[in-house]
């Protein structure tokens, strides 16, 4: 009873620890897999058996270590399980040839050097009990594996999903993953037997399993498939078959003589692709599995982890010879083969270092050869501190070589190259753009339909780019897959699509292009997209922070202190209506931004007024307007001028005026300054007031730059005419 | 297209040959020529005669850990068993190497009541179970024979793959 216990306690250290060490990468842009591996060899020997042995040794104790290998050896079975039915046979799709040479050069060119390298290692660091065949032959293995999984989130991620890099990549993952496990199991099979030849009736049985899985049990899926379309359901009896077949499978492996994984791993990889049933299979495995099972995996792995073994200058030497073999031979071989099937300088490049990424399948790799024996706990180590390091530099390198500049811009030029539907094309550039960032497209029409209001199409050719930005999940989800975020952006776009089709009136349609992304930042990439876009101004709308009383914090306060656009935030109240408007008016840069907006919507809808709104206290005197006011109002033609009504009024709370006069007012539009209680640089503590207490609707403008104009350049284009 | 698929057949064939071909001829040099070091971990445990000052201890154990040809090992006293029985053991003190049967380890001795401060040189031949050799403690300068023998494994012992 003690030892569950002591257990059970490890298994929450780990738990806990893995979060908090995952979020820190996750913060320096990593994979937050990798956290989780570096917090279990943190509870290892590496750190935390280094600073406080005597601490290490009661709560991990030996007794216990069998216990957490039963679970991670669960966890194993389950993760190769939801890794097999995320391979898609789609990512085979197109480019195949070119696929298929790179990804097999990428295995051939390390497996050589990684056998080139057993010849130096082999004498140093094994012993007399392993055979060098079995030696080489694993570690060539080792230095062959690309972790697919991990490389799925990463072009996740980085919206790479449909470029042709992307896809690419994928399908040269998805072979060499394949490939790699075979080499895996044959190394398991001559070790075992400890000579190639021996392992020959492990191949054949291996092969005959394969047929079988691939014909009698697929045929058998599908027809479970068929079941789950006709009932929609995935019942609890049905469940529990498939996961009797998963460990069954594990066993059969297991017995022929490989591991209990590729079991697991092929039963997965058979199961019929029909998206529905996999992602609702995959639901229901993963979260347990993932932030349950998988952690005491790497915990199990820390504890076997020890850096405290490379104690001299020579073993390091050695360790950096390891990771100097394992980046060539994948990067060299990946590259030249590229370049060899015509594949650009950059995109052979990034490719390149893609397939480095060693990750979590390289983890898996070593600790089955660390149980079999064929490498020593020293080698072991230097073999995680290759997958890591190599798996670490695979962000950072692919923005160096493949920046996401490069790769939004090309989303964007598709997007306004799309070709026009309407009459009348568009067929100059739009001078004035507007980002929209929307996050739920059904519920803010009336953001979109105020948007196309400022934007219009009488002054200038503009565009409104409606933005979502479906955020992931960090972790290691179904979600996050290629397909399936293509899948989300799928669904989101005709969302977006939709509520477009419903804009009054209809010529407006034509210049609101909905842009939706995979994002795990939304504000950052807002304000980056803004930037890319050359957006003259982001509309956003008022989202409730869950935690504060700030009313406009959170996304939206995030956004306005990254971005260096001019923001507009609209506080809806519901009214549909627009045609009443009202500007308080104090002689302010933002207070500008704030005329030219209703400026801009007066100019577009032939019904609006305008009531621009001075309020001046007791014993000041009757502030001029500014320059820029007066030369705008110069400008205007009769028509617009004419709904202009000025007014000048006296009163000590500047504010409560303004609410005041908000009454018969559709929308108030207010510059962030002091005097109508907004802080400029976010928005802070007394935008309450206002926001609450309006009985308009409530559009907050913030200027950033000096420079932009909203309305005065065309204005003078207008005058001539 | 079936030009180039042939083309393609041709050179996968040439490159998996020679790929087949480089690692058998490593292979078979490899068996044939390198040898890798015996395992020679574990515990043995020593018997000495004239062993004085802190060494003067008819419990003691030499606890080495091999990486291959380098070797990690501490000297401890039976009686401090239980602790170094457990997973995240203890640091070894001494750092060594091992080459054609000859071991050579050096370090200090901090699990030894009152040799902490103390460096101690161990050299010594493997004979099978059997380590024969030399101690030399810093602050005798004179050489101490030694036999030790390796002990069978005990259930609570550390499984062949630790170290």
């Amino acid at each position: 009873m003690q030892t569950v216990v002591l257990v059970l306690a490890e298994v929450l250290i780990v738990i806990g620890l893995s979060r908090l060490i995952g979020l820190g990468f996750r913060w320096l842009k990593q994979p937050l897999v990798i956290g989780e591996i570096v917090a279990g060899i943190m509870l290892g020997p590496s750190l935390f058996g280094w600073v406080a042995p005597d601490l290490a040794a009661t709560l991990f104790p030996a007794e216990t270590v069998p216990f957490l290998n039963m679970l991670s050896q669960v966890g194993l079975i389950f993760f190769m399980f939801l890794i097999g039915l995320e391979l898609n046979p789609k990512y085979l799709k197109g480019n195949l040839d070119i696929a298929i040479l790179t990804s097999h050069v990428s295995i051939l060119v390390p497996f050589s050097l990684g056998g080139l390298l057993a010849l130096l290692l082999y004498p140093l660091v094994s012993s007399s009990s392993v055979s060098f065949t079995a030696f080489s032959l694993f570690l060539g293995a080792a230095m062959s594996i690309t972790a697919f999984p991990v490389l799925a989130r990463i072009i996740t991620e980085n919206n790479l999903q449909g470029t042709r890099l992307g896809t690419l990549a994928l399908t040269c993952a998805a072979v060499d993953d394949v490939t790699a496990w075979c080499l895996l199991a044959l190394a398991i099979a001559a070790t075992r037997t400890n000579s190639m030849a021996d392992a020959v009736p492990t191949v054949l049985y291996s092969l005959l399993y394969i047929a079988f899985m691939v014909t009698v049990v697929r045929w058998f899926l599908q027809r479970l498939a068929a079941y789950y379309r006709r009932t929609g359901r995935l019942t609890q009896i049905v469940v529990a078959g498939i996961y009797m077949a998963v460990v069954a499978s594990a066993l059969i492996t297991e017995l022929i003589g490989v591991h209990l994984i590729f079991g697991a791993f092929l039963l997965g990889a058979v199961m019929p692709k029909n998206a529905a049933l996999v992602r609702e299979l995959a639901e229901k495995t993963e979260d347990f599995v993932l932030i349950f099972l998988l952690p005491v995996f790497f915990a199990y792995s820390g504890l076997r982890t020890e850096i405290g073994l490379l104690n001299r200058p020579e073993l390091w030497l050695l360790c950096l010879a390891v990771l100097a073999v394992a980046i060539i031979g994948k990067y060299v071989g990946t590259y030249v083969a590229a370049r060899v099937c015509g594949i650009n300088n950059r995109e052979a490049s990034a490719l390149g270092w893609l397939m480095n990424t060693r990750g979590l399948t390289e983890l898996i790799v070593l600790n089955i050869g660390l149980s079999l024996g064929v490498i020593s706990p020293l080698l072991f180590t230097m073999l995680v501190i290759m997958a890591l390091a190599t798996t670490l530099m695979t962000s950072p390198l692919l923005e160096w070589t493949y920046p996401k500049k490069l790769i939004a811009l090309d989303g964007l030029e598709a997007i306004s190259e799309k070709p026009e539907t309407s009459e009348e094309p568009v067929s100059e550039l739009p001078t004035y753009r507007m980002l929209v960032p929307v996050a739920n497209p059904s519920t803010q029409k009336g953001l979109l339909q105020l948007a196309v209001a400022i934007a219009g199409n009488r002054l200038q050719p503009t565009i409104v780019h409606p933005l979502h930005l479906i955020e992931l999940e960090e972790n290691y989800l179904f979600e996050s897959t290629p397909a399936e975020a293509d899948r989300l952006i799928q669904e989101n776009q005709s969302r977006l699509e939709k509520v477009i089709q419903s804009l009054e009136p209809p010529e407006v349609r034509q210049f609101v292009q909905p842009i939706v992304r995979v994002s795990n930042d939304v504000a950052r990439e807002t304000a980056e997209i803004a930037e890319l876009d050359r957006s003259d101004l982001i509309l956003v709308g008022w989202h409730r922070p869950a935690f504060s009383t700030n009313r406009l914090g959170g996304r939206v306060g995030k956004i306005l202190s990254i971005t260096h656009t001019d923001v507009a935030v609209f506080v809806d109240c519901g009214r549909d209506r627009l045609e009443t408007l009202l500007v308080p008016y104090s002689a302010n840069i933002h207070d500008d931004l704030a005329l030219e907006i209703a400026l801009r919507i007066l100019f577009h809808r032939d019904t609006c007024c305008l009531t621009v709104l001075q309020v001046i206290q007791e014993g000041q005197s009757k502030n001029d307007f500014s320059y820029e006011f007066r030369t705008m109002m110069e400008k205007l033609p009769k028509t617009v001028r004419d709904r202009i009504d000025i007014q000048t009024i006296e009163a000590a709370d500047p504010i409560q005026a303004v609410i005041e006069a908000s009454q018969t007012i559709d929308l108030t539009i207010a510059g962030t300054s002091r005097t109508w209680g907004i802080e400029r640089q976010t928005l802070g503590r007394y935008t309450d007031e206002l926001a609450v207490q309006c009985h308009s609707s409530l559009l907050i403008t913030r200027r950033y730059s000096q420079v932009t104009s909203h309305l005065a350049s065309v204005l003078d284009k207008i005058a001539l005419v | 297209m079936s030009h180039f698929n042939f083309k393609f057949f041709i050179f996968y064939a040439a490159a998996i040959s020679l790929v087949v071909f480089l690692f058998k001829a490593v292979t078979t040099y490899g068996e044939s020529n390198l040898k890798a070091p015996q395992a020679i971990d574990g515990r043995y445990r020593l018997t000495a005669k004239n062993l004085t000052q802190c060494l003067k201890n008819d419990r003691l154990v030499l606890d080495i850990q091999q990486s291959g040809v380098y070797l990690n090992a501490s000297l401890v006293t039976t009686s401090n068993t239980g602790k170094s029985q457990l997973t995240t053991a203890e640091k070894p003190s001494l750092t060594g190497q091992f080459s054609n049967q000859k071991v050579f380890l050096s370090g200090l001795v901090p699990h030894l009541t009152g040799c902490q401060t103390q460096s101690v040189t161990i050299q010594g031949l493997v004979d099978r179970q059997t380590l024969q050799g030399q101690i030399i403690l810093i602050s005798i300068p004179k050489a101490v024979n030694f036999t030790a023998k390796k002990e069978a494994f005990s259930p609570l012992q550390k499984d062949p793959e630790k170290h």
